[in-house]
């Protein structure tokens, strides 16, 4: 599609030039010069002069962290995300890439699971509980297997938080399906801008769960859960299952009694991830686990709920002095309130946040939820 | 060529920084590092026509500037250029003519280092060149000052003919001044002319009996006629007058041709001696004695001839002009060597009778002049000059740097273009390393020149030195610390999280208060281990950039289609193998797709990864035997990392089983039984899972 096309499908052309957006931007407080606002404007004026290819050159629209809060405060409703979605994939097309961090192992692994492979990724499920080979519920569990091999030394478990929900959900009577075929939800390669890899990723997940005949799709990772809950549906049409976050499924439990919880002495904070909160809408399932933890005392920061503030880093890409900036600003915040905790519900945040703390002096721990409620529960 | 933007680059190593000619040092190290030895040969001679006399009489400053004497001796840097100039290799190198050639005609006026580097450079720009030698043979004094046992030479011979080879016109026998003035050869149609004539001229010791006694000679004819196969006709008790090298050479011939005895007299002591320190080590070790603190007073005669030097002893005063301390004699400690020849070696400078013959070149002084020292254009139009008989007696590769610098003058001037302006002096000292990395950089020992037993030194002009050994050679290059080469950082990338500094084997990158992290790229030695832990890619090293491994084995994976299965072989380039070792391997083991590595610290899981996506049914990781790592403390990161990639492998169903760790053998590349281990482990698991698919992607 042209970037004409793109402007006008994703009501750009509606921008005032408030600067609202700019204004909210996390990456425009440390990048010096980068803009939402002005990189539309860049954009409309490149795209009426017909020059694209400096469109597509332009690095700011990999630094972009797509994590929609200027969206939520754009009084013109543009829809600046769909807008970088759509000109990534274009300059993806035309040859421009985004700076990988980790030397891009992520990627790499991403890209591995375009191929044939049959994976060995489920065997700590089988260790930590019990998992169906076919049933109602399907338990995915996307990355954290590789998250857990690649990160292990940041001090931060993507694994046990894995095991942890699968433990939870057998207390419930749910026995899940797990699949080695099971492949990345193709999160960071459509944020990447390139689609024809995250296709052939959900095409392989849709296949797959429609051979098992699962008809619940259970989530812990709010990039796997909004991936399929709006883009699956966006390029397949609608799924024959139903999408479900482990904390709506939790929650919902615990108001009926279904968790025994233990006391925890903690004074925890809450940072709600981009894909959970402002995409998903999830802000108040994981405030409410949290409080129905005896002992537990959550203080809110400064931005929380539709105002919390980014990780710093998307897709494993673009890190940088600046990444580290949002980062640091993010924890100060959290120690601001006291908290001995800072809670997440993702295990980018999680594996982000835990590495800015590892030196910085502080003293406060990451945790994802699943572990803490899992030390409540005594699993 | 001396380009000044280059010389201003502060990225410049030590070595080349102070070479006359700039030679990038690094690059044919590395490459003799890489056992890839035609293109070191191939890298030196681009820049330097006469890389066998170099790598035989260069006084080396490079040596003195290198990093690595500050740990424990300097690399070898001369040997190995040796090593790279005497092999077979050197045969097959062409030199890159100019696509055009031109019409104009230069001359060139004598045919030592600096008449030999311009007529090299300007016939590669296609002029067409002439050279004019006074001497029946060609190479200045390298071919009648330097002697054989130093300078073999078929040496000289091939890489005159080589020079030669290019198109360039000689004229022996023909003595400008004399035959025939400089105004003559632009009547010739020369357009401009290029003076490096030398300094055969011996200084006079200025005593009595010097003129009137037989056996007194000036060295440089004394030199003249042993390199020409002339019957010097030496004495049995020989005193040479003289610190410099052409006295070293003077004494050291004299033994050759039968002298029992030789002294060499030199008024300071061993310290001021301005020759080369190995010259007179092995001078001494030939049974030279060395009367330091003495300078002759007169010689005396009998019967017309030499019978005795007469000395006396001096002791050193306040430093003089030169920042040598001046000898002054002690009265009363006058005495005599009983000697029957006098060989005067106390300096030279251009023949007096040609400067004569041409006032415009000297403005009255004894050597030639040149306006600027950068051009070296002399007063006269047209006409350049360089090399000793410029700067007095000096080094065959300052005279070399002479010659290429002329050949950009003579250029620009044939183009009428401006003459560029000045290059700054590329003298100094090298900047000291911290006590800590002296103390942690792993040290080896500086190869062992072999050199001939002394009986058969004295009965022959046969040469002493050895050339190095394949083996000995890469194992001098692997001492080399990569100066400039090591870790850039990107602040702006840097995300201060401090992998560098945990990472670093020497422990060189340092954190500040506010977490702002340096690392000091002179200390650096380019493991690049840091590198591949920078979790933000914010570190560079240039000697293995980020992805060079991979895109290595992609190469190497299309040049060997036929492997099946395909095993990559990443070999420390750091072991203790040589080409023949790995011309094996490709003969007995056509499964094996080796790569060199600069060691096994640069390779990130990600390499790994991308390697198997590649195509890869399997991968060997080939670390250095324990003696010849450099980086040892960097070992359990490569470890680390090998079994996450393993893991990872193993999650992504390929079987982490399929990537082996190992460690050569103290020789050789590899057991012959892991390459069994190995096709077992890969019949077991089956080829690569993404099959072909992997490789036409």
């Amino acid at each position: 599609m042209s970037i004409q096309d793109l402007i006008e499908k994703t009501k750009v052309s509606f921008c005032q030039d408030c600067g609202v957006c700019t204004g909210s931007c996390p990456v425009s407080r440390v990048l010096p010069g980068f803009s939402p606002q002005q990189m539309v404007s860049k954009y409309v004026l490149s795209s009426d002069l017909g020059l694209e290819d400096e469109i597509f050159g332009d690095e700011d629209l990999w630094s972009c962290l797509t994590c929609a809060l200027c969206l939520e405060r754009c009084p013109s409703k543009v829809e600046y995300l769909d807008f970088v979605r759509a000109v990534r994939e274009e300059a993806f097309k035309a040859g421009s890439r985004r700076t990988f961090a980790h030397d891009g192992v992520m990627q790499t692994i991403i890209e591995m699971q375009r191929k044939g492979l049959h994976q060995n990724k489920t065997a700590w499920a089988r260790e930590a509980g019990r998992v169906a080979e076919e049933g109602e519920y399907y338990l995915f569990v996307g990355c954290l297997t590789y998250f857990d091999a690649i990160f292990k030394d940041m001090g931060v478990s993507p694994l046990s938080s894995a095991s942890n929900m699968l433990k939870m959900l057998n207390k419930l009577g749910i026995e899940p399906v797990v699949s080695d075929e099971e492949r990345c939800c193709g999160h960071d390669m459509l944020w990447s801008g390139n689609v024809d890899a995250f296709k052939e990723l959900a095409s392989f997940n849709i296949e797959l769960i429609k051979r098992l005949g699962c008809k619940k799709v259970i989530f812990s990772c709010p990039e796997g859960y909004v991936t399929f809950k709006t883009a699956y549906p966006l390029y397949f049409g609608e799924l024959d299952f139903e999408v479900i976050h482990f904390y709506d499924l939790a929650g919902k439990q615990l108001n009926e009694g279904g968790f025994e919880l233990a006391p925890v002495e903690h004074t925890v904070t809450y940072q709600d991830p981009c894909r959970l909160g402002r995409m998903a809408g999830i802000y108040e399932a994981p405030r409410e686990i949290i409080e129905s933890i005896p002992g537990m005392n959550l203080v809110e920061m400064e931005h929380n709920r539709e105002n919390a503030v980014c990780c710093g880093v998307s897709c494993w890409s673009n890190c940088s002095s600046y990444s580290k900036q949002i980062q640091m600003d993010r924890l100060k915040e959290a120690q601001a309130t006291g908290a001995d905790t800072l809670v997440t519900t993702c295990p980018k945040c999680s594996i982000h946040l835990a590495c800015a703390l590892s030196s910085s002096g502080m003293e406060m721990k990451v945790k994802e939820l699943t572990n803490l409620m899992a030390e409540a529960m005594g699993v | 060529m001396a380009d000044k933007t280059h010389i201003e680059n502060k990225d410049f190593p030590p070595c080349k920084l102070v070479c006359p000619i700039l030679t990038d040092v690094r690059e044919y190290v590395q490459l003799i590092a890489e056992r890839r030895f035609k293109e070191a040969f191939a890298a030196i001679r681009k820049q330097n026509p006469l890389p066998g006399v170099c790598g035989r009489i260069c006084t080396h400053p490079c040596e003195s500037a290198c990093k690595r004497g500050q740990v424990d001796e300097p690399l070898a840097i001369a040997a190995l250029k040796r090593f790279a100039s005497d092999g077979p290799w050197a045969a097959e190198y062409k030199a890159a003519l100019a696509e055009k050639s031109s019409e104009e005609k230069v001359a060139i006026v004598g045919s030592g280092p600096a008449g030999l580097a311009v007529a090299h450079d300007l016939a590669l720009l296609g002029y067409q060149v002439t050279i004019f030698e006074a001497l029946p043979v060609l190479g200045g004094m390298l071919r009648v000052g330097v002697p054989e046992y130093r300078l073999p030479k078929d040496v000289l011979e091939k890489e005159i003919e080589a020079i030669l080879g290019l198109g360039i016109e000689v004229k022996t026998g023909v003595r400008i001044g004399e035959d025939m003035k400089l105004a003559d050869l632009f009547d010739q149609g020369y357009k401009a002319v290029f003076v490096a004539v030398g300094a055969h001229e011996d200084r006079k010791l200025g005593i009595v009996g010097e003129d009137a006694l037989e056996g007194v000679v000036s060295a440089v004819s004394f030199l003249g006629q042993v390199n020409q196969r002339q019957d010097p006709n030496v004495e049995t008790k020989v005193a040479v007058v003289g610190g410099g090298n052409t006295a070293v050479d003077s004494a050291r011939s004299a033994l050759r041709l039968g002298a029992k005895e030789v002294h060499m007299v030199y008024r300071r002591s061993q310290e001021e001696m301005p020759a080369a320190r190995e010259e007179i080590e092995e001078a001494i070790h030939e049974g030279v004695q060395m009367a330091y603190l003495t300078s002759p007073v007169e010689i005396l005669g009998e019967g017309g001839k030499v019978s005795a030097l007469k000395c006396i002893r001096n002791e050193l005063g306040e430093p003089d002009a030169s920042g040598r301390r001046s000898p002054t004699p002690v009265h009363g400690s006058e005495f005599t060597l009983d000697v029957n020849m006098v060989i005067a070696a106390i300096g030279q400078a251009p023949e007096s009778s040609f400067l004569s013959k041409e006032p415009g070149l000297t403005e009255g002084g004894n050597r030639i002049v040149t306006k600027d020292p950068d051009t070296l254009a002399t007063p006269l139009a047209g006409v350049f000059a360089g090399g000793d008989a410029v700067t007095g007696p000096a080094t065959a590769i300052k005279a070399i740097a002479a010659g290429k610098q002329a050949a950009v003058s003579m250029d620009l001037f044939l183009r009428g273009e401006t003459l560029p302006d000045a290059a700054p002096s590329t003298e100094g000292e090298t900047e000291k390393l911290p006590a800590g990395i002296l103390e942690r950089t792993t040290t080896f020992s500086r190869c062992q020149i072999q050199a001939l037993p002394l009986k058969q030194r004295l009965s022959g002009l046969d040469e002493v030195a050895s050339v190095l050994t394949e083996q000995e050679a890469v194992r001098e290059a692997h001492r080399c610390l990569h100066c400039n080469l090591g870790a850039r950082l990107d602040q702006e990338k840097c995300i201060s999280c401090g992998a560098c500094v945990e990472a670093c084997p020497l422990e060189i990158p340092s954190s500040d208060a506010d977490g702002k992290v340096a690392i000091d790229i002179f200390q650096c030695q380019a493991c690049g281990v840091c590198a591949a832990e920078c979790p933000v890619q914010a570190i560079n090293v240039s000697l293995c950039p980020l992805g060079h491994v991979v895109s290595q084995v992609e190469n190497a994976l299309e040049q060997s289609e036929g492997a099946d299965p395909r095993i990559i072989g990443l070999f420390s380039e750091y072991g203790n193998f040589t080409r023949d070792h790995l011309d094996a391997l490709g003969r007995d083991f056509p499964q094996i797709v080796p790569s060199m590595v600069h060691g096994l610290e640069r390779i990130s899981v990600s390499d790994v990864l991308r390697i198997f996506q590649l195509g890869a049914d399997g991968v060997f990781m080939i670390g250095a035997h324990a003696e010849n790592q450099q980086f040892p403390k960097a070992q359990p990161l490569v470890e680390k990392r090998v079994a996450t990639a393993q893991e990872v492998l193993d999650l992504l169903g390929f079987g982490g089983d399929r990537l082996i760790l190992y460690t050569m053998p103290q020789e050789g590349l590899l057991e012959g039984s892991w390459i069994g281990e190995m096709i077992g482990r890969v019949e077991a698991l089956g080829p690569n899972p993404l099959g072909k698919e992997a490789l036409a992607a």
